[in-house]
This record gives C-alpha cells, sequence and structure tokens, in this order.
C-alpha cells in the first residue's frame, strides 16, 4: 500500500522558514490536495519528498524510504512533475519516454506499449519530433507520460494543469480521477479550487511554511459551511422584512430583487424561509448556496471569519 | 512496478542517452568543423610549401608529428570545456534537473553516464584531428611513427583529466554558461600561466595540468629532455638570465593528468550530490 509521510519536516532557506514542522501520513489510494498561496512552501514540500532538497528537520519518506539518502529505491515507485521539468531537447518524445521507461526497468515492449497508450490518452504531440520544438504544454504533456509510464504508485504533482489549455486540463484531470480509482497516492498542489474539489479526497492548508489544516474534502466543507439562500422576487422587496423571517440570521441584499439570506442550513429553517419569502412577495427563484473550498481557503489563508 | 535496476544498467542507459544527446548538438557539429578546418588549413600549408621543406624543416616524422600536435592540448580544452562545463549544471539550475534527479538514479550513475558521454563524444574530435596528423605524416614520411599511439592514450587522459574540470566547475555552479566560461578561463590562461613562471623560477611544475599535458608531445620526441637551462645575456655587467626548461617524462604527465582526473572527479561527486534543486 502506497504511503507518503511527512515527520516534523521542516527546510530553512538562511533565515526564512519555507516549511516549519510539517507532519501529515497518508496511505491507500487516495488524492490529497495541497493548498496555499505562492511561497507558502507547497512546492518545497514537494521537493524534499522527491529528493531535490534536503531536509533542515525532520523527514519526508515515501513508502518508508527517504529519497534523499536512498534515492534509488526510495523514488522507484514514485513519479514526480515538479516546477517545470525540460527533457533534453536534443532527444525525441519517444526517446525521452524510453530513456525514463529504461531508468526504471521497463522492457521495450512495455515502453512501447505504454507510449501508445499514453500517446492516445493524453494525446501526445507526434512522438518523433525533438522535444525542443514542442510547445511548453506538448512539452508538459510529454512529461506527464514519461512520469506515469512506471505506473508509479505514489504521485507528487506541483500544479499539474498549470500551463495547459483548458481542453487538456480536463484530459489530466480524468487521468487524475483515473489514477486514484487504481489506487495510486497523489499528492497535488494546485491553485485551482474546483480541480482540487473535483479530484481530491483530503486537504491539507498550508501558509507561510504551517500546516493550517488537514481534513478530507467532505469534513473541511462541513465545517466550513454556513449556508446561505439566494432568493429572487418579482418586484422588489424591502430587505428590513426579510430579516423579520424566522430562521434568518442576515439578509445581503444583491439588486433591489436579489438577496443572499443567512440560516443555519437546516432543511427545517431553509422551508420556513421559504414560505416566510413567499408571504412578503412573489418568489421567482430559490437556490441554496453551499461555501466550498475556495471559501474554506480565503477563510484559513486570509485569516477571515471561521478561521 | 518492474525490479529495481542496478546502478552499472543505469549507467549504460544514462551514457547511451547523453551521448545520442551530444552528437546531436550543434556544439559538437561545431568543435568537429573546428577540428577539421584547422587540419585541413596546417595540411594546405604545407601542401603549398612542399615536400622538402617540409622534410627540411622537420628531419623526422616523430619531429614533424610533434609539431602538427602542439595545437592537440588547445582543441582538447575547448573540447572538455564545452562538454563538461555545462554537464551538471543544467541539473542544478532546474529544467533538465527536473526531469533526471527524480528519477530512481543515484546522482553518481547519473555523473558517471554524462562523463563517459562527455569523454567519447570527445575523443571522436580528438581521433578526427589524430587521423588527419597520420594522414599528413605517412603522406610527407611515407611512415607513421609508433610513439603516435602513446601519444593518443596521452591525448585521452588529458581530455579526461579536462573533463573532470570542466565537471568541477559545473557541479559548482548553477549557470552552465558561467560553468563553461570558468573552465575555459582556468584550463586556457591559469594552468599554462603556472606553467610559465615555472620555467622562470626554475621549479618544475609538477602540479600544473597543462604541464602534464606536455606528454602527448613528449612521447613522440626521441631527443627527449626533462630539464634544460638555457643562459641569456642580460645588460653589460656580464650578467645573465636563466630560463629553464621543462618536459614531463610521459609516466609524470600521466600521472598529473591521473591525480587531476581522480580528484576533481571527485570533488565534482561530492558537490553534485549534495547540491539542492533550488531553482
Amino acid at each position: 500500500m502506497p504511503t507518503l509521510e511527512a515527520v516534523g519536516l521542516s527546510k530553512r532557506f538562511n533565515s526564512t522558514a519555507a516549511l516549519d514542522h510539517a507532519t501529515f501520513r497518508y496511505s491507500g489510494g487516495a488524492a490529497i490536495g495541497y493548498l496555499g498561496p505562492n511561497g507558502a512552501g507547497k512546492t518545497t514540500t514537494l521537493k524534499l519528498f522527491a529528493g531535490l532538497l534536503r531536509p533542515t528537520e525532520g523527514r519526508a519518506l515515501i513508502n518508508g524510504f527517504d529519497a534523499v539518502s536512498d534515492p534509488k529505491t526510495g523514488l522507484w515507485e514514485v513519479g514526480s512533475l515538479i516546477e517545470t521539468p525540460e527533457p533534453y531537447p536534443a532527444l525525441s518524445a519517444r526517446e525521452t519516454l524510453a530513456m525514463i521507461g529504461e531508468f526504471h526497468g521497463l522492457s521495450s515492449e512495455e515502453i512501447r506499449d505504454r507510449t501508445d497508450r499514453y500517446a492516445r490518452e493524453l494525446e501526445l504531440p507526434p512522438l518523433d519530433r525533438k522535444t525542443a520544438k514542442l510547445s511548453k504544454g506538448q512539452k508538459q504533456r510529454i512529461v506527464i507520460a514519461g512520469i506515469l509510464l512506471p505506473e508509479p504508485q505514489v504521485l507528487l504533482l506541483d500544479e499539474p494543469t498549470s500551463g495547459l489549455d483548458p481542453a487538456e486540463r480536463v484530459v489530466i484531470r480524468n487521468l487524475l480521477l483515473r489514477l486514484k480509482r487504481e489506487n495510486r497516492l497523489i499528492l497535488m498542489s494546485s491553485h485551482l479550487l474546483q480541480e482540487v474539489t473535483e479530484i481530491c479526497d483530503g486537504v491539507i492548508f498550508i501558509n507561510q511554511g504551517r500546516i493550517l489544516l488537514q481534513d478530507t474534502v467532505e469534513n473541511i466543507g462541513n465545517r466550513f459551511r454556513v449556508r446561505s439562500l439566494d432568493v429572487e422576487f418579482a418586484r422588489p422587496v424591502d430587505a428590513v422584512s426579510l430579516g423579520t423571517i424566522p430562521g434568518v440570521s442576515n439578509v445581503q441584499p444583491i439588486s433591489p430583487t436579489r438577496f443572499r439570506l443567512g440560516f443555519d442550513g437546516s432543511e427545517d429553517a431553509r422551508a420556513r424561509i421559504l414560505e416566510g419569502c413567499q408571504g412578503i412577495g412573489r418568489v421567482t427563484s430559490f437556490t441554496s448556496s453551499a461555501l466550498t473550498l475556495e471559501d474554506a481557503y480565503l477563510r484559513l489563508i486570509q485569516g477571515g471569519p471561521g478561521a | 512496478m518492474a525490479p529495481i535496476l542496478g546502478d552499472f544498467a543505469q549507467f549504460r542507459i544514462a551514457f547511451r542517452y547523453q551521448l545520442r544527446s551530444y552528437l546531436r548538438t550543434w556544439r559538437f557539429l561545431g568543435l568537429l568543423i573546428f577540428v577539421v578546418l584547422i587540419s585541413i588549413a596546417i595540411l594546405v600549408v604545407q601542401l603549398h610549401r612542399g615536400v622538402g621543406a617540409v622534410q627540411a624543416n622537420n628531419p623526422s616524422s616523430s619531429s614533424y608529428l610533434t609539431g602538427y600536435l602542439s595545437f592537440m592540448s588547445d582543441a582538447v580544452i575547448i573540447t572538455g570545456a564545452f562538454l563538461g562545463g555545462d554537464a551538471l549544471a543544467v541539473d542544478l539550475a532546474g529544467g533538465p534537473g527536473y526531469l533526471m534527479l527524480t528519477q530512481p538514479v543515484r546522482r553518481r550513475t547519473l555523473l558517471a553516464g554524462r562523463f563517459a558521454a562527455a569523454a567519447a563524444t570527445g575523443a571522436v574530435i580528438g581521433l578526427v584531428y589524430y587521423g588527419f596528423s597520420a594522414g599528413a605524416v605517412q603522406y610527407f614520411y611515407g611512415n607513421v611513427p609508433v610513439g603516435v599511439l602513446w601519444s593518443i592514450g596521452e591525448a585521452l587522459l588529458f581530455l579526461l583529466a579536462v573533463l573532470a574540470v570542466a565537471f568541477f566547475f559545473s557541479s559548482f555552479f548553477r549557470s552552465p554558461t558561467i560553468a563553461i566560461v570558468a573552465a575555459l578561463l582556468i584550463l586556457i590562461i591559469a594552468f599554462p600561466l603556472v606553467t610559465t613562471i615555472g620555467t622562470l623560477t626554475g621549479t618544475e611544475p609538477w602540479f600544473s595540468l597543462d604541464y602534464g599535458s606536455q606528454a602527448i608531445t613528449s612521447v613522440l620526441n626521441p631527443n627527449f629532455v626533462h630539464e634544460s637551462v638555457m643562459h641569456l645575456p642580460v645588460g653589460r655587467g656580464g650578467g645573465t638570465l636563466a630560463i629553464y626548461s621543462f618536459s614531463p617524462y610521459p609516466w609524470e604527465g600521466a600521472l598529473i593528468m591521473a591525480v587531476y582526473l581522480a580528484v576533481f572527479l571527485g570533488l565534482s561527486y561530492v558537490i553534485y550530490r549534495l547540491k539542492e534543486v533550488k531553482g
């Protein structure tokens, strides 16, 4: 079963703590979103796991092995996409994939079959073209194919869809969902919260090198959920009267006919509010909006209410 | 997952793809063209002078070859610096490092594969120059001295030592360009300067790589003299200036180059292994 474990993991650059005693452990098939603003310590964490940086303190273990002291065993079942990897410009895309496959001990048949499979799935550019002549997005897809070629159990992905166009993002998202179903353990940093919501089971929030919160996406949703209702009337109504409806905690006018009403999230309160609204005016639209990962992110990172 | 591959198997993979990469670069082609053009230029001048004039200038095939190969050490330095200068720095600057250093391969294996590939590529360029020189000496003298084989051996050892120095700078600097320039400056200016100081002070510069490289030609010289001194008159008072001349014994040159190879390659490995990819 693949495992990823940070034990009091710290990294300092001179006097700056890029990562400060991070501790977490994940095992089995799962996708973990690693969220935080630029400079929060996300890439540093991934680099520590991949052995590109040496920890100042603590340990980064993949399947129980440390990639710094034993890169061969530590990275054998790992695929890493960190920063912007560049293939050798003089090699073709096919040769780049073959080189990675060979380093992982794959046979030429395995390399050929898997290359063909990923060429279809990731819509890779012509494989005999030199990588120097490929676009940034094409290179990234070649690198992703290279990472997946050995079928690693653990994937370290640093903003895997950055630099890709919307269609390419969909391809990668579907691929990650498939990999998760195949029992791979994925740790991915991203700024795209919608993407994380769709792909990930767990989330780690980090800021200024410190882990602020780690939990499942569902628990974080429940914890930060303050339900609100968006109500639209056929004609303008008085906001004060809406505030008198039992169960409404606050009223936020959006337009003279549209309002966002805060409530406790229960079904009873929601039904009472609908009745109350119908008593005030003709309701043309009544929708509930649940605060999502984005709200949790903003509250945690920017210190908003509920943080 | 496949069973973990041995270091030697991974070395061969690193070597093969790095060699392919080197042989397809403009750098390799440029160095090859440079060496071929120099060789052709020498031949054209000598053919223009005629066989008689060439033989009058160089009484034996060995002395002719000694002159022809005097450019060899410079060719090796330029080749080695350009091939080795960025071999490791490319990883430490990011880019390829994010792909290569995240593979399950020990850095010593990557370094060894790249070093071997650079050596093989440099050897191709060096052997082309030797090929031209052998052709020329055969044409002008009708024979190729056996010493040329020893010379090739010394030149290959010098190439390895130069590559080791270039790899050292490559592991030290994050910028491939700075690493190449630093290697060139040290090899082309600093080491020859040290050797020159030796000729003025009477100290055999056994610690200079440039001095060791003189074994490339000294193996060809049947009248080899290890040390000589020439007294030049200075001023009117009868004073003289002693100018010393040293040539390394072939074994001595080989030893100097081997020590440079071992020390600088060792240092390269230690630094490359410890370096972080901060990017």
